[in-house]
């Protein structure tokens, strides 16, 4: 199957400390990682790609981007493609999705169309459950978030899913080509082999760089949908209050609390 | 200058800090309070390529040269001593030996083993008589048909219990001694007359297990010497020489450890109203830690890019063990002062870090012996040949 993941660098969330009180970010480091739920996208495509399959990674940004895309070859990708651009870096979810879709038709003209679309359910930085859909959409692909695990159907040209809706674990199944989001920790991402990360960084890693012009990617296409009018911390969380006590004491405190409400 | 390490090392560091920390930090305090060598992650670092972090990927390794080495050592050595330790006997001296001096042939035999984890090494050159006195060893080899028959002891070996092929220096003619009679071979663990004793109780690395290996009459074919007949010292010698500068990146490594517990406990620590990191005698000892730290650190770094630069190394492979084995210990020692007397606890790491760094100052030649190695390097570049 040809696969293709699309990843997203986020700030390590180890590089930063959050003063809440001074309403403040501080960044300690500048270190960028895959976004968690990336990687288990592309732990998917690795093991569903088969023997004539391809993994092609796709990201858009600059270094950072780039970085990220180099250790989906070190973890066993066959192809990488990086968008370089810096307006790309932090463009809003609607602008990167047309960036990709422009790319996956650039992808279909060099090497085969691609038959299934891999990305993270969530990001650790915007989380705007974006770009998926919006890519699915433009495609008329059909697509599902958040899925839990994910295997070929007997039929070909088939995937099925399953995901957690509304309290329940449902299977649902769909026609290739396809996009999909992957949930977090839904797998074990393999750990890239030494040698893997070393010929990843190397001159001849199979990583191709292509600019807004090469895919006809206008400024008009660049502009963005979403404007921040500024930023404001999310309300703190409450704590959870603990109750101790036998079975029976806790059921009652428990049925207490509900009266209560 | 430039003082950045390139990107593919940079990668492989955070590569490997992330096994660490997922994979090793939460064995560490098992390994070393059962002693059992835990080989389930041993198979698997085999898997990922860090038992051929160093050596060229035509023969299976990673091809990251010493500094990816030093890298590894580096942060195998912050979390796991004991892992450190059986992967730098295995690296460091039992395949590098065979890297630097074996035949093609020989090297084609056991080098993809080895570099996969599917082997395990071994490298023994100290016998009961022969520690510091490297040249005093009494295992012989005597030829008979198309073998050699290889018969006496060696001692304190790590890896020896658990090793599939051992290196071994053995004299082939007696009269020439050490320096042109000793003769290098690789001995595999399954040949007859073989045989390694129990680990012996240390006070440190209880994960590394350490043995005594006996030869009775051990029949190895003549195409397992590894290097020149009658220039095994040789062979060892250069092997150490190269070995120190990754010993030096893993002291660097349990400083490291040191110094970040500190930097934590002191945060965390109240005492007379206020975290003790306000004290300026417990600042004192974490300047004074985080100073030698950085000396290390561009020791070793500069040292392992004269490595893999081709560059005259010896001088500085023998700082780099003398300077991190002090600095380790030190660094330690003051860590356990800092955390007071839960630095003394089992349960705590800084307790199992202070028995796991004191080896440093002796395995792998004395800090006597670095201090002879420099200083007798130091006289040759003044024209002065000093004889051990």
């Amino acid at each position: 199957m040809n696969i293709v993941v699309l990843l997203r660098a986020v700030r390590d969330p180890r590089s930063f400390s959050v003063n809440r009180k001074a309403q403040k970010i501080f960044i300690n480091r500048e270190t960028f990682m895959i976004n968690p739920s990336d990687r288990n996208a592309l732990e998917v495509a690795l093991r569903l790609r088969g023997e004539t399959g391809r993994v092609t990674a796709i990201a858009a940004g600059l270094d950072v981007a780039e970085d990220a895309l180099r250790q989906a070859l070190a973890a066993g990708a066959d192809r990488a493609i990086l968008i370089a651009d810096h307006h790309l870096q932090h463009a809003d979810g609607a602008v990167v999705a047309r960036a990709f879709m422009r790319l996956l038709d650039h992808i279909g003209s060099h090497g085969g169309p691609a038959e299934l679309v891999l990305l993270g359910a969530e990001a650790l930085d915007a989380d705007l459950a974006q770009v998926g859909p919006r890519l699915a959409a433009g495609l008329s692909w059909p697509f599902a978030g958040d899925c839990l695990a994910i295997e070929p159907t007997d039929k070909q040209d088939g995937i099925q899913v399953v995901v957690k809706q509304a309290g329940d674990f449902r299977r649902l199944a769909a026609d290739l080509p396809a996009v999909l989001s992957v949930a977090r920790d839904s797998n074990r991402p393999r750990y890239a082999t030494a040698a893997g990360v070393i010929n990843a960084y190397s001159g001849d890693a199979n990583l191709e760089r292509l600019d807004c012009a090469a895919l006809s990617f206008t400024d008009e296409d660049l502009s963005p949908t979403i404007e921040a009018r500024g930023h404001t911390f999310p309300p703190e969380r409450e704590y959870g209050r603990r109750f101790d006590g036998t079975a029976a004491e806790l059921a009652a405190q428990l049925k207490r609390m509900a009266a209560s409400q | 200058m430039n003082f950045d390490l390139p990107t593919e090392h940079v990668a492989l560091r955070r590569m490997i800090r992330e096994f660490c920390e997922e994979e090793l930090r939460p064995r560490a305090r098992e390994v070393d309070r059962t002693g059992i060598v835990d080989r389930e992650v041993l198979q698997f670092m085999g898997e990922i390529g860090l038992f051929g972090v160093p050596f060229p990927q035509s023969y299976g390794g990673a091809g990251a040269g010493e500094t990816g080495y030093c890298i590894l050592m580096e942060e195998l050595n912050r979390v796991c001593p004991s892992t450190a330790t059986i992967i730098g006997a295995h690296i460091g001296i039992a395949t590098m030996s065979l890297h630097l001096d074996g035949s093609p042939e020989l090297k084609a035999r056991y080098m993809p083993g080895l570099c996969s984890g599917r082997l395990i090494g071994a490298f023994a050159l100290t016998e009961p008589g022969a520690g510091s006195d490297a040249a005093n060893i009494q295992l012989r080899a005597t030829l008979e048909g198309d073998s050699y028959i290889l018969d006496g002891q060696k001692m304190w070996i790590t890896n020896g219990p658990i090793a599939d092929v051992v290196m071994v220096l053995a004299l082939t003619d007696a009269s020439l001694g050490a320096r042109g009679g000793a003769t290098c071979f690789v001995v595999e663990a399954n040949t007859p007359g073989f045989s390694p004793g129990g680990p012996e109780r240390k006070m440190g690395l209880h994960g590394s297990p350490t043995s005594v290996l006996n030869f009775d009459e051990v029949r190895v074919p003549r195409e397992n010497v590894l290097g020149q007949f009658g220039l095994g010292f040789v062979t060892f010698m250069k092997t150490l020489d190269i070995g120190r500068v990754s010993l030096g990146a893993a002291t660097l490594g349990g400083a490291e450890a040191a110094l970040e517990a500190s930097l934590r406990w002191v945060k965390a620590r109240t005492q007379f109203g206020r975290p003790i990191a306000h004290m300026q005698s417990i600042q004192f000892m974490l300047a004074d830690m985080a100073t030698d730290v950085e000396a290390l650190r561009s020791l070793v770094y500069r040292t392992a890019w004269l490595v893999d630069n081709g560059r005259p190394f010896v001088k500085e492979a023998g700082m780099c063990k003398l300077l991190g084995s002090e600095t380790a210990s030190r660094c330690i020692d003051r860590a356990l002062q800092i955390h007071g007397a839960l630095g003394l606890s089992r349960d705590f790491e800084i307790e199992r870090g202070w028995r796991d760094a004191r080896i440093a100052e002796i395995f792998e030649g004395t800090n006597e012996i670095q201090r002879i190695v420099i200083a007798s390097e130091l006289l040759q570049e003044r024209g002065l040949r000093i004889r051990p």
